[in-house]
């Protein structure tokens, strides 16, 4: 049983990001999903984001985004004993690249370094905004009914590696059941396969996701996207893989949520619908959806962007 | 817009992508052991000592359903049986997965750790997988095989004298993409046992010994069970 809260018009104003904004804040949705996944395999995605540290403007250079005021690191974890992973975010939310989100690697209380170096054309001024990562031990937490030592989580990399991680401890961990990795990231939009011995409530709560956000999806990668809507299934045909999507080749695959993967559709794009693995096209009446508690598996031929509407627009 | 004879040529090939989605070659399945303490389950001696860092396991499938458990005591031509018959998820020859050195036994018998990379065509999902436990020698890491292979003279005393195989219910191939933890103590519970050389002692699982063994070790058992009932009188 799904149960989701809106809890509408929360706005940031009193919070110490909203005090180093430099632009006009907006009213961010908050609310929270719980989602039960039943015993099996599930390939599953937060519909939640983190809230803001900073949203304003801020200069592109390379892979510098200088002008801007935040506090507190915003880089990559410090351990010393475990695997390292980026905090933070950058999405750039202005111009044609709006919608793009980059990894920062460190930064200065007045600039950010990003992961990688945004397309040359989105240099110069731009609005910006900074969140949190939504982490593992943001999606997997003890009380969901995760089976501890047994039942794995797996993170998809951009080649078609993966590594999967465990539960342990009450924490996240890696495959030596001690190392806690509570801090891995789950990049927003993406997803997890879950393999779960028994019935699992994955419980979510944050932002709700508002405008479109630009998924990066990888050839031979395992992509697994989900939607930002938490309170109701995503036709296919309401995003852009139409015209996304390479026609004819990259294909998009759904899976059910009752724990067997069973295959609900192969869809593909003729350059103008999104159509079944027959090239009929799909009207928004037969469109296979992703529901609240699955994802999609994006196959593209090649590296591309695939857009994902916020649940608010 | 496609002509009706390119459709055709795109829709077939769409069938054999599709194909390929399903059951992608390329995919790649995880398979971790856990047996990292006393509260997880140990796969311990005979006499119920740790293995300090002495042994490995071996995970992989059978070939067959119904495999001669007959052929359970740790012999050199009962090796010779299920090595026939056990595709190791970390060979070149089996699933091609990396070979963890943590497959090896720790100071405190405990075992832990990933092959990754498992070609998922090999093990398919529900693929009943099963792990094999030697008393003596040890896997080399590295990304793909160090398997010790295993001759007459590896058999007897100061070398392999023990071993156990086993499985569980639980223990089924994740499907493509995923992992699967293959947890000791969910051994011994099945309806029907898929402990086929071994002693479940409840919190761990006992190897078995060689033939020459077997009354030493039912002599230690016994004298185990009669103190305890000793003690509760």
């Amino acid at each position: 049983m799904k149960k989701t809260n809106l809890l509408a018009i929360f706005t940031l104003a009193a919070t110490p990001a909203f005090l180093h904004a430099e632009t006009t804040s907006y009213s961010d949705v908050v609310g929270y999903s719980k989602e039960n996944l039943p015993a099996g395999q599930h390939f599953f995605s937060p519909s939640f984001l983190k809230a803001p540290v900073y949203t304003g403007t801020g200069t592109l250079s390379g892979n510098v985004v200088s002008g801007i005021s935040v506090l507190g690191g915003l880089g990559l974890t410090t351990f010393t004993d475990r695997a390292n992973f980026p905090t933070h975010y950058l999405e750039i939310t202005s111009g044609s690249y709006a919608g793009t989100y980059y990894d920062i690697s460190s930064n200065t209380a007045t600039s950010v370094v990003l992961a990688e170096t945004p397309n040359v054309a989105a240099a110069g001024s731009v609005s910006v905004v900074i969140r949190p990562h939504v982490t593992l031990g943001d999606v997997i937490k003890a009380d969901s009914g995760i089976g501890e030592y047994s039942d794995s989580i797996a993170v998809y990399g951009t080649t078609g590696d993966f590594t999967a991680y465990y539960f342990a401890g009450g924490v996240v961990t890696a495959d030596d059941f001690a190392t806690e990795m509570s801090h891995v990231p789950v990049s927003p939009g993406k997803g997890v396969g879950i393999n779960t011995g028994a019935s699992l409530d994955v419980t979510t709560t944050g932002v709700v996701r508002k405008g479109d956000l630009k998924v990066p999806v990888y050839a031979g990668a395992v992509n697994v996207v989900g939607a930002f809507n938490p309170s109701s299934a995503t036709k296919l045909t309401g995003l852009a893989l139409a015209t996304e999507l390479g026609p004819y080749s990259d294909s998009v695959v759904l899976y059910n949520s009752t724990g067997n993967l069973g295959l609900i559709a192969i869809a593909y794009s003729d350059g103008a619908d999104v159509t079944d693995d027959n090239f009929n096209a799909y009207t928004s009446v037969t469109s296979p959806s992703v529901s609240t508690k699955g994802s999609m598996l994006i196959n593209p031929g090649a590296t591309k962007y695939i857009t994902l509407p916020g649940a608010v627009q | 817009m496609m002509n009706q004879k390119n459709k055709v040529l795109a829709v077939a090939l769409a069938g054999l992508i599709s194909s390929a989605i399903v059951s992608d070659s390329r995919a790649s399945i995880v398979i971790t052991i856990a047996s990292p303490n006393s509260s997880s389950g140990l796969i311990v001696k005979s006499n119920l000592a740790t293995l300090n860092t002495t042994g490995f396991v071996r995970i992989g499938k059978l070939t067959t359903a119904t495999p001669d458990v007959t052929k359970n005591l740790p012999t050199f031509a009962n090796y010779q049986y299920w090595n026939s018959i056990f595709v190791d998820v970390n060979s070149s020859a089996g699933g091609g997965g990396t070979s963890p050195s943590t497959w090896n036994f720790n100071s405190s018998g405990a075992l832990t750790g990933s092959s990754t990379g498992i070609n998922a065509s090999t093990f398919p999902a529900n693929t009943q997988m099963w792990v094999w436990a030697f008393n003596f020698g040890s896997l080399t890491s590295g990304s793909v095989g160090g398997i010790p292979t295993f001759t007459s003279t590896d058999f007897g005393p100061g070398k392999i004298t023990e071993w156990a195989i086993m499985s569980a219910d639980e223990w089924i191939a994740p499907a493509d993409n995923l992992a699967k933890s293959l947890v000791i103590n969910q051994v011994g519970s099945d309806t029907v046992s898929r402990l086929i050389a071994g002693t479940d002692l409840g919190a761990n699982i006992a190897m078995i010994p060689e033939p020459s063994s077997m009354g030493l070790v039912f002599a230690a058992f016994a004298t185990a069970v009669f103190k305890r009932k000793r003690s509760r009188i």
